[in-house]
């Protein structure tokens, strides 16, 4: 195992030394402009510039200047985006050896952005419109929208997204694991973050105030992202050290409602609340920039054994040294000390647990660490190698003595981009994490992923993109099985009109059993959980053909048609004679289904008033099935819908969200209790006041009482005040 | 004049939606209101003890039973509880022990009141709008789950076990069950961890008479009441019928040995 890792170690490294020798061979030609407000003329500070046919990007300073230097001498496309802005391609940029050519760009306003730059569908950057595959993306604009306290509040109202608990379901891939063996990667800045040893996602591993975008694959991503992108992908790419000092400040403050019903009230209802604040400063210094943020997230819940107390704190680093070689360090640490509600006294008494569990306390931290180095040694071949850890420590599990170690989970990557033509951009590389975990509850294991990929995005036409990848994914478990996958992908976008687009994609997902899914043994209330050293791999296909159309410039319509078959599927499986709970493999299942989206931004005027009005809209009908016995999927609803629309008029903005999911048919543990469709209406009203917002809202308007999973109950009706500013 | 039109109309929408809004779950509107009187004292071996409410007996699942989210008291003679319910009919209402030693056992009911005009059957009962609250008193006899004798032997299967096996189990009974509903109802003792060919087994059982000790199959996906019987122990003098046995008190009746044929599987419904 160790001479593996100095293989790969060794590897990289000659890999960098061949490329930097042969950089300096390029010539000393450049790029050079400013981008700018097209209405005010005002400098855009951060605006996303991008030279097409190469892998040169860069972004625009505090001035709204930019350069790109080291560029062979040609006929260069220059595109440039920006949030809030229309994008912008330059074409015909001349540039002449030994000249630095200069440009101005003026960005035209808009008030929704369609077509927003991605990296997650095929690791490199490129335009929402073009990729092959369903994603969605949740903006920093959306985020400050809904003022969420957690990752799980602003993906919440994402087409096809849907919580259980704390587990995230894309398209009805994950069910409820009980937390263990998430079907979707999260990702920090292309980083997998889970634990390595329960596969779990920590929703607090970063403050919202952190995130400059979310993209949301939907669908096996594995021959790209590797194992656990069974179901989807979750980027969450965070925001970058400003060229100017600035100070972001967050608060924001919930107040629990009485609940619907009397008889549930357990206490003095006016001492429940929660308080998020968030404290973050960037700057850039010449070549260096740093961005550090703070926060901590009390709450009395509005349970008992809800109240938890959180804290966070990141930082990230970027230093461009000289040849454009740029390296980016991350930190974020967390801390977590709560209460585990684990389900309720009774219906009549939801909000309380048994005093026999009323010790249910835990605590929490994680730390996770990732350093990238993006070295452009031409204009047409560049790597990025990027290492990663994540440590996560949990103790005092339900008041037995603490017998945990850190789960440990190391994680290094080699990526090269290489344009060998014009109409060829290929991605290879190789991902490496090692996996390792120890409790007393399901021993001392460790395991190992190896994968080797490679993507080509063929531009047989300007309007017919081909992407056709694979990737080879090897899982080890120290002293235990080993488990492989080959996963081809293959992918094609086309343009059939500059409205329309039409894009499939099709490719196969993989994911071995984490150590808690296969050793955990555990006894919970009336329980017992047993290990299940024999679990297989879990593995997929998915299909998807969906079609993007622009009805107007500010109106699109987006549907998808998708069938995900699965194999070995890993579900927690209750027995029904003795009461345990065992991960187990459902032999053959099958999700299909329909997604249907649309945005729409009406801006208009009355005299000297601006108004706008945007809504999006989302449907997602899903068919599951356990193909041997003919029956649901536990835990997943067959309809999703959201609503979110938004009424600007002057300083105002009027914001009104609903979330539906049809009641869910099939549930593990009770099936005997309520169940209901879920049926959210949340309400806010904002006043912005120049780089200053206050914002009031309802969440849960009606008083909506639902449970997710079995005797759990999500919030009573919230009033917030949340206050954003920047400085 | 059209201010106060939609005025009226915005009053109107307000009270339409005051009238028509879904809450969600609700409290249940009834009750089982159950005082428990313990006999005896309880075993070393006691977890717990748990209120069950039984929608329909025998259960399909475990699962489907309204079950008390943590033991009642065990260290008193008297316990009352009570345990919300929905406005429907019940087949059963029980108590649930727990050991600290075995897995959770289906012999383990510990006081099931039966029928007084079909004590065939155990005692049912409707939770309605006029009626929301249902009164009982159960009595628990501790020495039900003291089991402080045992039976062993070997169990010889006449062929590996099928691949859709869910449970292979042994179970003692005091009267051979005659109907799905028995199975459960008479049992004395249950033990499912079988699962070798032959397997040696030791069954914990309360001293006594047992008068049917047989093997039973349940596939995946099964219900409880799908037991098929595959061998029973017999009589060595009457071959072909089923074995009696009498259990001193803290003693162990070796060499009971039973052979079990796969075939049957196919032959019952």
């Amino acid at each position: 195992m160790k001479s593996g890792r100095i293989k790969i170690a060794t590897l990289c490294l000659a890999f960098i030394l061949i490329g930097l020798a042969s950089s300096g061979l390029n010539a000393q030609t450049g790029i050079a402009g400013k981008v700018f407000d097209a209405r005010t003329q005002d400098p855009l500070v951060g605006a996303n510039i991008q030279l097409l046919g190469t892998i040169y990007g860069t972004s625009s300073d505090r001035n709204g200047n930019f350069s790109i230097a080291r560029i062979p001498p040609g006929n260069y496309s220059i595109r440039v985006s920006m949030i809030g802005y229309r994008n912008e391609l330059k074409q015909g940029v001349v540039v002449s050896a030994g000249d630095e050519t200069r440009i101005m760009i003026a960005l035209e306003p808009a008030p929704i952005q369609f077509d927003p730059i991605v990296i997650t569908a095929s690791k490199t950057k490129q335009r929402l419109d073009q990729v092959p595959v369903s994603l969605s993306i949740v903006s920093a604009e959306d985020i400050k929208r809904r003022s969420p306290t957690d990752l799980i509040g602003a993906l919440e109202t994402t087409p096809g997204v849907h919580f259980v608990g704390d587990q995230i379901n894309i398209r009805g891939s994950s069910g409820y694991a009980f937390g263990a063996g998430n079907k979707v990667l999260l990702l920090l800045d292309g980083v997998p973050i889970h634990s390595s040893d329960t596969g779990e996602i920590n929703w607090d591993a970063l403050p919202p105030l952190d995130i400059e975008q979310i993209e949301v694959l939907k669908g096996a991503g594995s021959s790209l992202w590797g194992a656990s992108a069974l179901g989807g992908v979750v980027n969450v790419i965070t925001k970058s050290p400003q060229p100017a000092a600035k100070w972001l400040v967050a608060v924001n403050l919930g107040k629990y409602d009485k609940p619907y019903y009397e008889e549930w009230e357990w206490t003095d209802h006016r001492r429940l609340y929660y308080l998020r604040t968030d404290l973050s400063y960037s700057q850039s210094f010449q070549r260096l920039g740093v961005q550090i943020s703070a926060g901590r997230f009390r709450s009395t819940g509005y349970t008992q054994l809800g109240d938890f107390n959180k804290y966070n704190l990141t930082a990230k680093f970027d230093y461009r040294f000289a040849n454009d070689i740029k390296w980016t360090g991350y930190a974020a640490y967390s801390y977590i000390y709560r209460g585990f509600f684990v389900q309720w006294k009774g219906q009549n008494a939801p909000y309380q647990v048994d005093e026999a569990n009323l010790n249910n306390y835990a605590a929490t931290n994680q730390l996770t660490l990732y350093s990238k180095l993006a070295i452009p040694f031409s204009a047409r071949f560049g790597i990025n190698l990027r290492t990663s850890l994540v440590r996560t420590l949990m103790g005092n599990q339900f008041g037995e003595s603490s017998d945990f170690n850190p789960a440990v989970g190391q994680g290094i990557e080699l990526q090269s981009d290489w344009l060998p033509y014009s109409n060829h951009q290929i991605t290879f590389g190789v991902q490496y994490q090692h996996d390792a975990g120890s409790t007393k509850y399901f021993g001392d294991h460790r395991g190992y992923f190896i994968g080797p990929y490679f993507q080509d995005e063929w531009k047989l036409r300007d309007n017919f993109r081909v992407t056709i990848g694979f990737r080879y994914d090897r899982y080890q478990l120290i002293a235990g099985p080993k488990e492989d996958l080959f996963c081809p992908r293959v992918g094609v976008n086309w343009q059939l009109s500059n409205k329309t687009i039409l894009r499939a994609s099709s490719g196969r997902g993989f994911r071995a059993a984490t150590i808690v899914e296969r050793f955990l043994e555990l006894a919970i209330m009336n329980f017992k959980i047993k290990a299940n050293p024999k679990l297989k791999a879990e593995k997929s296909w998915a299909h998807e053909i969906g079609l993007r159309t622009y009805l107007t410039p500010n109106w699109n319509f987006d549907l998808a048609l998708f069938q995900n078959e699965y194999q070995n599927l890993i579900e927690p499986h209750l027995d029904l004679i003795r009461g345990q709970i065992q991960f187990r493999n459902i032999f053959n299942a099958r999700i299909q289904g329909i997604e249907a989206m649309t945005n729409l931004s009406m801006p208009f005027r009355i005299s000297h008033l601006k108004f706008n009005f945007n809504w999006q809209a989302s449907l997602t009908v899903m068919d599951h099935k356990d193909l041997k016995w003919n029956e649901p999927l536990t835990y997943r609803p067959k309809l999703l819908a959201t609503f979110k629309s938004g009424f600007l008029f002057g300083k105002f903005d009027l914001q009104i969200d609903y979330r539906y999911a049809s009641r869910i048919e099939a549930v593990k543990i009770y099936p005997i209790n309520d169940r209901v469709p879920m049926k959210f209406l949340d309400a806010r009203l904002a006043y912005k006041l120049g780089q200053w917002s206050v914002q009031l809202g309802v969440n849960n308007l009606l008083q909506y009482n639902y449970a997710p999973m079995e005797s759990n109950l999500m919030p009573m009706r919230t009033f917030t005040l949340s206050v954003q500013g920047e400085f | 004049m059209l201010k106060s039109k939609i005025g009226f109309l915005v009053i109107l929408l307000l009270i339409g939606l005051r009238c028509s809004i879904d809450h969600g779950i609700a409290p249940l509107p009834g009750k089982v209101a159950v005082t428990i009187y313990f006999r005896g004292t309880p075993p070393a071996n006691t977890q717990g003890i748990y209120l069950i409410v039984m929608p329909e007996f025998p259960p399909h699942a475990i699962n489907e039973l309204y079950h008390s989210p943590n033991s009642l008291p065990i260290d008193q003679d008297t316990v009352y509880a009570e345990m919300e319910l929905p406005f429907g009919h019940y087949d059963a209402v029980s108590l649930w022990w727990y050991s600290t030693e075995t897995e959770s056992n289906l012999a383990d009911v510990l006081a099931l009141p039966l029928d007084p005009n079909n004590s065939l059957q155990p005692l049912g009962f409707d939770i309605t709008k006029e009626n929301p609250v249902f009164e009982i008193e159960l009595y628990a006899n501790w020495s039900r789950v003291d089991r402080d004798a045992a039976i062993e032997g070997t169990i010889y299967f006449n062929g590996p076990f099928p691949a859709n096996t869910h449970i292979t189990a042994i179970a003692a009974y005091q009267y051979p069950p005659e109907q799905n509903i028995h199975y459960l109802l008479w049992l004395k003792s249950i033990d499912y961890s079988i699962n070798s060919n032959p397997y040696h087994y030791r069954l914990p059982i309360r001293h006594g008479n047992v008068n049917y000790l047989a093997v039973f199959w349940l596939p995946e996906h099964a219900d409880l009441s799908d037991f098929k019987t595959i061998g029973i122990y017999q009589d060595p003098n009457k071959p072909g019928q089923p074995g009696k046995l009498s259990i001193p008190a803290n003693a162990t009746i070796s060499g009971i040995d039973i052979h079990a044929d796969w075939s049957l599987i196919q032959s019952q419904p």
